[in-house]
């Protein structure tokens, strides 16, 4: 009879214990905050995380393509019925986007362009290498960092060209994004995989 | 807003860069004449961010609109979308983040990877009527949140905090990106942008 109390005793002091510690547990839980958020970035910033990710998804295109397929256009393949006549090449498309990432990024920072980073949009016609295409490239969003970080909420509604500042800067990106639209065509009627796609198919 | 060349019309590339250049704010004598005119008023933020929504999904609903029914299912490669699909993943995802940011339950859920399927939109006319819709909406709450709605903040990919202003102009660059696909389809079907023959006129 005595280790049959002794047994339920303990048993009662075992629940008991395994109770308390669950109660702890959760009220430590409840009360202490969830991890919390990360801060939204300033104007700035928010410009710099856009400018960063569609510089990510050019340049990593542009490493992608073969140099011996730089100079590939659609039109090379004679899809029965299309007609790529003169569109730009790959090459092309990746200075094209290095020309006006220059173009705009001046024109938010109110500086004079160079003309040769130009050249109506075609990029300086002397670089042919894939090497000095993508630096040209990256050079150009080195351009958009700097001038992002420029932007101000005092600032960006001022006039630049026909628009203003924060326009100017969004319509950059998102006419850089159109590019790489292109760019992900061309590289996979070449039978490449778009980075960006294999990370998300990984 | 059409300084910045699409490079398939590369074949009207001369004068478009010059217009190009004009509009940038090149010290060219057209802007030099326009300088004793008084200047148009300031536009608000929010004005300038309904303008680049506006323009990207206007641009969509057209190329929606302008396509042929009968090629609405072609796609250059296997392994993507087709057209019809393009249109169908850009609308979503707008109604995705429209929902977010108004937090409403505007627009039809697809679930993960926002790609609502062929079987729900049936015809060209279900299709762009869906396009026009995710525009018109997000245009709505652009108005309707003004200024002040743009410096609000919600959770975006994940942990982090972001400002509306942030997830409109995500939701316009991922509309761009499908734009410029859908350029390449046009040239594959030997039709030339619903944008490049309006600039070349």
């Amino acid at each position: 009879m005595k280790r049959t109390q002794i047994f339920m005793l303990s048993a009662v002091l075992m629940v008991c214990a395994l109770a308390s510690w669950r109660l702890s547990k959760s009220v430590a839980a409840a009360s202490s905050p969830q991890q919390p958020s990360q801060p939204a970035p300033a104007l700035a910033a928010n410009i710099d995380r856009q400018v960063s990710r569609v510089e990510k998804l050019i340049v990593d295109v542009a490493e992608a393509m073969p140099e011996d397929k730089f100079n590939f256009t659609p039109e090379s393949l004679k899809i029965p019925g299309s007609d790529y006549t003169g569109v730009l090449t790959f090459a092309g498309q990746v200075k094209h986007v290095a020309a006006g990432n220059y173009l705009i990024w001046s024109t938010v920072m109110g500086d004079k362009l160079a003309e040769e980073l130009f050249n109506d949009g075609r990029g300086p016609d002397n670089l042919k290498r894939k090497a000095e295409i993508v630096q040209f490239l990256k050079d150009s969003f080195a351009l958009g960092h700097k001038a992002a970080a420029t932007l101000t909420p005092e600032n960006m509604l001022q006039s630049a060209g026909r628009s203003t500042r924060i326009s100017m800067a969004t319509f950059c990106v998102e006419e850089a994004y159109n590019h790489y639209g292109q760019m992900v065509e061309y590289l996979r009627m070449n039978g490449i995989v778009p980075p960006a796609s294999r990370e998300k198919s990984n | 807003m059409n300084w910045f060349l699409p490079s398939l019309m590369w074949r009207a590339l001369a004068p478009v860069a010059m217009t190009l250049l004009v509009s940038v704010g090149a010290n060219l004598p057209s802007q030099a004449q326009t300088q004793n005119q008084p200047p148009s008023p300031a536009r608000s933020r929010s004005e300038e961010m309904l303008d680049r929504w506006n323009d990207i999904g206007n641009k969509l609903i057209v190329m929606a609109q302008d396509f042929p029914e009968d090629k609405y299912d072609f796609k250059v490669q296997k392994d993507e979308r087709t057209f019809a699909l393009n249109l169908l993943h850009a609308a979503a995802l707008d109604f995705v983040l429209i929902r977010r940011i108004s937090g409403s339950n505007l627009g039809p859920d697809f679930g993960e990877g926002d790609n609502p399927s062929r079987d729900l939109f049936k015809t060209k006319a279900d299709v762009v009527k869906f396009v026009q819709e995710a525009v018109a909406n997000g245009a709505k709450v652009i108005q309707e949140q003004g200024d002040a709605g743009l410096d609000n903040t919600t959770k975006f990919f994940g942990n982090r905090l972001a400002h509306y202003s942030n997830i409109w102009a995500f939701a316009i660059e991922h509309s761009g990106e499908h734009y410029g696909q859908l350029v390449v389809y046009y040239r594959a079907n030997n039709l030339v942008p619903p944008d490049t023959r309006r600039k070349n006129q």
